[in-house]
């Protein structure tokens, strides 16, 4: 475990600079650096979180708000409840190579950013939607049995009662599908594509981080230095970026107490 | 009532998903098993320019690499987590999680490249050519050890706190403790929890494209290279067309009804923890 951890310090430190994170790269990656991967990565990621984010929230409500309803609804919750544990079922490779299908063929978009951002969303949704129903559940029981009994309405209980004591949890289970759609490799290599040039605009292919590695490793060779280097950038990000936000949770969840 | 309209679209909207994305895979992989007889995907070799659509290695492939994932896992993971709730301090207990829960958190494809380069040319010192069976499932289990330990030690510290008090008063021998105790309320949810990791080793494409070789052909020794299923379509998948690539659609349908049946195992047996 700690091997792995300081194979990739040992190595990526070497080639690791202000000038690789800022820089193009040059000759397939083997030099360079990373900026337009850097973008199409951002653009993907939150292209993802922004689409999928309505109606993972509208999950999150259905499943906790109809816990106690009647029958036919009960039967619908279960089963979303099943669908969304099929949608964390599907391996990541096949959402590759549908979201290749419906997207990129099917709708015209090609290899794009779109295409990438339209699939990761797919697989991001259920694990957004866990943690906010996760949220929601743990309001206490009382407070959802008084608004009931005060005739809220069910958007008004949502917006004016545990909007706000849930936003930390909200936001943790954004940051947890962010750095889900960051580590993703295998659902974006049919869909958004290769080409390592800045990115133009949403219909252009851009190759995110994560593929850059697997292809300088892969593919290029020479391109081990610059591969463990864009390993070390992805790695750092994902720890900053975890501590930073369950640092903040931790200390919300008491500032609300 | 829009907002009960737009909760109960984005429920449905979820079942629509999932729904259309086996559609497809049932359509399109029917598109290559109406033309070519069944028993050629099962007998032959793999050569779809010459019409042979042999998935079986990939098949047999795939299962042995995750399965040795996971027999090295089940063991490691349940005593770690069993060392973690009882036998180490708190402060070491506390950083041990805090390191595991950041593993946890590392992409798929970094323990593909830690693979390739380091435990591929360690293998390859001792039987060549190092990309292996043995070197997919080292890595695999890697990849879900953390997770699986954190898991599992979840599942310990919920036995009931009295039972466990009760056998720490008839001063019961660890082992005991963990024979009377501990398994008979977790070997549901360990069993849940190894499922899942199951199907995250089965799905996992670039860990395992990086070091398993990549040859379809069936493995003979664990020093063997293999080619899994997810590491077939990733790789075929760019320049396939009609029947080629409605047989990798086949081999995604292939991986896709594991998974969901592990996953709905896992489900059932949570749900029968829950009802004890």
């Amino acid at each position: 475990m700690f091997s792995i951890v300081w194979e990739m310090m040992s190595k990526g430190m070497d080639s690791f600079s202000l000038d690789f994170i800022t820089g193009l790269p040059e000759r397939s990656g083997r030099e360079g650096g990373i900026l337009p991967i850097l973008v199409s990565t951002f653009l993907v990621v939150l292209l993802a979180l922004a689409w999928v984010f309505p109606p993972a929230l509208g999950c999150a409500l259905f499943l906790s708000d109809y816990r106690n309803s009647s029958r036919p609804l009960q039967l619908v919750r279960r089963v979303v409840s099943v669908a969304l544990d099929g949608l964390t079922a599907v391996p990541s490779i096949v959402f590759g190579i549908i979201g290749n299908a419906i997207f990129c063929r099917f709708f015209g978009f090609g290899y794009s950013i779109l295409a990438g951002a339209l699939t990761l969303g797919f697989m991001i949704w259920p694990y957004m939607t866990r943690a906010f129903e996760e949220t929601f559940a743990s309001v206490p029981k009382d407070i959802y049995l008084q608004s009931l009994s005060l005739g809220f309405s069910s958007y008004t209980y949502f917006r004016k009662i545990i909007f706000v004591p849930c936003l930390p949890g909200m936001v943790l289970g954004i940051v947890l599908a962010l750095s889900r759609a960051l580590a993703e490799t295998s659902a974006l290599l049919f869909t958004s594509g290769y080409s390592d040039r800045m990115p133009e605009s949403l219909l252009d292919s851009g190759r995110v981080l994560s593929i850059h590695i697997l292809d300088l490793a892969m593919n290029v060779t020479g391109g081990d230095q610059n591969s463990y280097a864009s390993g070390l950038v992805l790695v750092a990000f994902l720890l900053i970026l975890n501590s930073i936000f369950s640092g903040a949770f931790v200390f919300c969840k008491r500032f609300l107490k | 009532m829009i907002f009960n309209a737009y909760k109960i679209a984005s429920g449905i909207f979820a079942i629509l998903a999932i729904a259309v994305i086996l559609c497809l895979l049932l359509v399109e992989s029917f598109k290559a098993l109406s033309v070519v007889p069944l028993s050629k995907f099962v007998t032959g070799s793999w050569s779809p320019s010459s019409g042979d659509y042999n998935l079986l290695p990939m098949a047999v492939g795939g299962l042995a690499a995750s399965l040795g994932a996971i027999f090295l896992v089940a063991p490691i993971s349940i005593f770690s987590a069993l060392a973690m709730n009882g036998l180490i301090p708190r402060a070491i207990r506390l950083v041990v999680r805090k390191l595991f829960e950041m593993m946890s958190g590392i992409p798929s494809v970094i323990f593909g490249l830690w693979g390739l380069g380091y435990l591929v040319p360690f293998i390859s010192r001792m039987a060549p050519p190092g990309a292996s069976l043995l070197a997919a499932s080292l890595v695999l289990s890697l990849m879900v050890l953390p997770s699986a330990i954190l898991l599992v030690a979840q599942a310990i510290d919920d036995v009931p706190r009295e039972h466990m008090e009760a056998s720490l008063a008839l001063a019961m021998s660890l082992y005991n403790r963990i024979r009377v105790v501990i398994l008979p309320f977790t070997w549901t949810r360990i069993f849940s929890i190894l499922c899942l990791q199951f199907a995250r080793t089965l799905g996992e494409t670039m860990a395992v494209v990086m070091v398993a070789g990549n040859i379809p052909a069936f493995p003979t020794s664990v020093f063997d290279p293999i080619r899994t299923l997810t590491g077939h379509i990733a790789l075929e998948m760019p320049y396939a067309e009609g029947l080629h690539r409605s047989s990798l659609m086949l081999s995604g349908l292939m991986l896709c009804l594991p998974s969901l049946v592990l996953f709905y195992l896992a489900r059932r047996f949570l749900e029968r923890v829950r009802s004890i």
